[in-house]
């Protein structure tokens, strides 16, 4: 990626951009590119957190691993998104791991230039809290759906929003990731989109599954 | 980041196959047994898919797998006219 693409990318992040032209240019003068291949590892839970990390190509997961070694994925992240951005603020260590998903070019931003830059200026820290209070929403949904609803129901408000969603080309999800996602066991997925599927609202076409009927998925979904 | 799923980025391709993990395949040959197409066969005492123009993406080898060391990644997409609520 040009130097040019980079920083249109670099503008869409929600509070890089609300840096000064000379902070961002202190900034990536202090940052270093890095280049993980697909499932290496590239930060661990409770390691002090001396960077964010800025996704410029490629995508991550970012994790937990229960005692028994089970994973359970907290979070996807692709390009012009960053992680880990929780401990760069509250000055703790990483609340969870992070592997490369594809091979990912990825941007280490010091925390402690980062947190200097929040006392100077009050529109990126607002930019800031403004980003927080976002994942703290979209964390409440997640315990909403997990303590209101069933594997049915949240499986079905799942393929409504990925089909919802921007569609990226070539991008795929398995069940495995579905499973994490949503708390439960790959074979209450399979379980599930087969009762999806007998019911007339999806179908299988190869790798897709499509909506078939819209309108009974959402009833399911109770939305 | 806003209050929807995450985009499901998980796997860039470039062709639309089962995905084997060598490292969680135990060599048990359960989905060689139980694929339709005969696409899989064991080579070095691990599943890999050997016939690639034979596999029809139905799932039987995910589902049999003991150890859950085959995935399947799968485009989710509205039908024509379904896309409005």
């Amino acid at each position: 990626m040009n130097s040019a693409a980079i920083q249109k990318l670099l503008q869409s992040h929600p509070y890089y951009s609300f840096l000064t032209a000379a902070e961002q240019k202190r900034l990536l003068q202090q940052s270093r590119t890095l280049i993980f291949q697909a499932e290496e590892t590239i930060l661990q839970e409770g390691e002090e957190a001396q960077f964010l990390w800025w996704i410029e190509s490629g995508s991550v997961k970012i994790f937990k691993l229960s005692a028994d070694g089970n994973e359970k994925i907290l979070h996807l992240a692709g390009a012009g998104e960053s992680f880990n951005d929780i401990a760069v603020f509250d000055g703790g260590p990483n609340p969870a791991n992070v592997a490369a998903l594809t091979t990912s070019q990825i941007w280490a931003l010091p925390a402690l230039l980062l947190r200097s830059f929040m006392l100077e200026n009050p529109r990126f820290s607002q930019a800031i809290i403004q980003a927080l209070a976002q994942r703290v929403r979209y964390f409440a949904t997640q315990i909403e759906n997990l303590t209101l609803y069933g594997v049915t129901a949240r499986l079905a408000r799942f393929l409504l929003q990925q089909a919802e969603g921007d569609s990226i080309l070539e991008a795929g999800v398995t069940r495995k990731a579905i499973a994490a996602y949503l708390a439960t066991t790959p074979e209450s997925v399979s379980r599930t989109l087969r009762t999806l599927q007998e019911t007339g609202a999806i179908q299988f076409d190869r790798h897709r599954i499509i909506i078939v009927n819209a309108a009974l998925l959402r009833s399911i979904a109770m939305i | 980041m806003n209050t929807a799923v995450p985009r499901y980025i998980t796997l860039m391709r470039t062709e639309w196959l089962p995905k084997i993990d060598s490292l969680h395949c135990t060599g048990c040959g359960s989905c060689v047994a139980a694929c339709p197409e005969k696409a899989l066969a064991l080579l070095g005492q691990k599943a890999s898919l050997v016939n690639v123009a034979a596999c029809t993406y139905c799932r039987t080898c995910e589902a049999i797998c003991p150890t859950a060391a085959i995935d399947l990644p799968f485009l989710i997409c509205f039908a024509p006219n379904q896309d409005l609520p």
